[in-house]
């Protein structure tokens, strides 16, 4: 623009302004303030993206302005610029609008962002939690498994234990035992021996037969023959009477494939008597053989 | 009652009917102009999307355009100046009503933005 066309600008403006009767109050003459309003919202890269036809009005209004200027009708030609003024005014401010407008949803987007994320981490922590509880849970139930086998195994032998016992109990009650605090004991009365002698009658044989097969099938298992007498006599003689009819006990059982070695041996002479000396039933009660059987582990409690 | 109100009625029928005419005069110009109906409708939204709080300087350049063009139309004055003032009037009630929500906007940007910030801080202090 010229100088001579900026003086003329500026006169038609205040004639512009005089005719117009303050349409405007700018001082500024109101074309040049147009053409700048104008060319800023064009550079406008929001106002381009969201105020477009507001863009083109103002440029419409500018160019009439123009017109109207170059035609000298100054009070047009203020009309129009102020038009064209406000209307670019007006496009920035609907970019202005737009813009907040983004920013609103684009926050919107954030915050649901930050929950959707404050949600998957809760629920990846509460996947934590529950995989730890499943992991103890497992543990608990491997630990239950155990215990349910171990119970098991306790059960079966248990079981076993109690089929063996009573598969011993009738063993035992075959072999006429009687159950002692000392464990099983079979008796071999005195009638089973010669009188004052250590040779068994052939009457004991069942009964020798039946208790070293009974440790044939028990080879855990031992026994203490231990013999005794009646109080008539010598306790020396006594003694060594119970001694031999013990040791004639457990050579019956060696002559029957018994182990000797499993075998005890003892003589208590006329000790312990089981019934009264006084009379001759009970003397001969307290003449005897008692064969204790000893527990699993080979054990015998000795008197 | 009855007594009351066939006492007051007249005196509120006047008074109604005087108030009529004296708003009517005040603010209900005759429109034969388009423009003046469009720079009125122009106010009347600037003024529904907050110009008065948000973009006062602007409503009240559309308010005093707008009074001068009703006089001048009332007083059967210049029609192109009618319109001149009138279209001037819109466009500031258009920019009054534009700069409001863009203001209002940005303020609801702005609490939007801090409560993502708040948020942001809560859920960072939530989670180590």
């Amino acid at each position: 623009m010229n100088k001579q066309n900026q003086s003329m600008l500026a006169v038609s403006s205040v004639v512009a302004l005089i005719l117009s009767g303050c349409a405007t109050t700018r001082i500024d003459p109101p074309l040049v303030a147009a053409r700048d309003e104008v060319a800023k919202v064009q550079a406008n890269p929001d106002a381009e993206r969201f105020a477009q036809p507001d863009i083109d009005r103002a440029r419409g209004y500018l160019a009439a302005a123009e017109e109207a200027d170059r035609r000298s009708d100054m009070a047009l030609a203020a009309h129009e610029s102020y038009l064209a003024t406000q209307t670019a005014r007006l496009a920035l401010a609907t970019a202005d609008e737009h813009i907040a407008q983004e920013q609103i949803a684009m926050a919107d987007g954030q915050r649901q962002q930050i929950q959707l994320d404050a949600r998957g981490r809760e629920a990846a922590d509460a996947r934590l939690r529950a995989a730890g509880a499943e992991a103890g849970a497992a543990d608990a139930r491997s630990r239950a498994a155990g215990a349910e086998a171990r119970a098991a195994d306790a059960e079966s032998s248990a079981d076993a234990a109690n089929a063996e016992s009573s598969a011993l109990r009738s063993e035992l009650d075959e072999l006429h035992a009687t159950q002692t605090a000392r464990g099983p004991m079979v008796r071999f009365g005195d009638v089973l021996f010669d009188t004052g002698g250590d040779t068994l009658k052939p009457g004991a044989d069942q009964a020798l037969t039946q208790l070293a097969h009974f440790l044939a099938t028990h080879p855990e298992r031992r026994v203490l023959a231990e013999g005794y007498t009646d109080s008539v006599g010598t306790d020396d003689f006594n003694v060594g009477l119970s001694q031999r009819r013990a040791q004639a006990l457990k050579r019956a059982l060696i002559a029957r494939g018994v182990d000797g070695s499993r075998v005890d041996v003892a003589g208590f002479g006329k000790e312990y008597a089981i019934a009264s000396n006084a009379d001759a039933g009970g003397r001969q009660l307290n003449r005897r053989v008692e064969v204790v059987i000893s527990d699993s582990s080979g054990q015998i409690a000795a008197r | 009652m009855k007594k009351l109100h066939l006492v007051v009625s007249p005196l509120v029928v006047g008074a109604s009917l005087t108030l009529i005419l004296a708003a009517g005069c005040a603010s209900a110009p005759p429109r034969s102009n388009d423009a003046l109906v469009r720079a009125h409708a122009a106010v009347d939204q600037a003024e529904r999307s907050g110009a008065a709080e948000f973009a006062p300087e602007y409503l009240a350049a559309a308010h005093e355009k707008l009074a001068r063009a009703d006089d001048d139309q009332r007083h059967d004055r210049d029609g192109v100046r009618v319109s001149r003032l009138a279209d001037e009037a819109q466009a500031d009630a258009q920019l009054a009503g534009a700069r409001a929500r863009a203001k209002k906007s940005q303020l609801a940007a702005n609490q939007v933005g801090k409560g993502v910030d708040a948020l942001k801080q809560e859920t960072d202090r939530a989670t180590p």
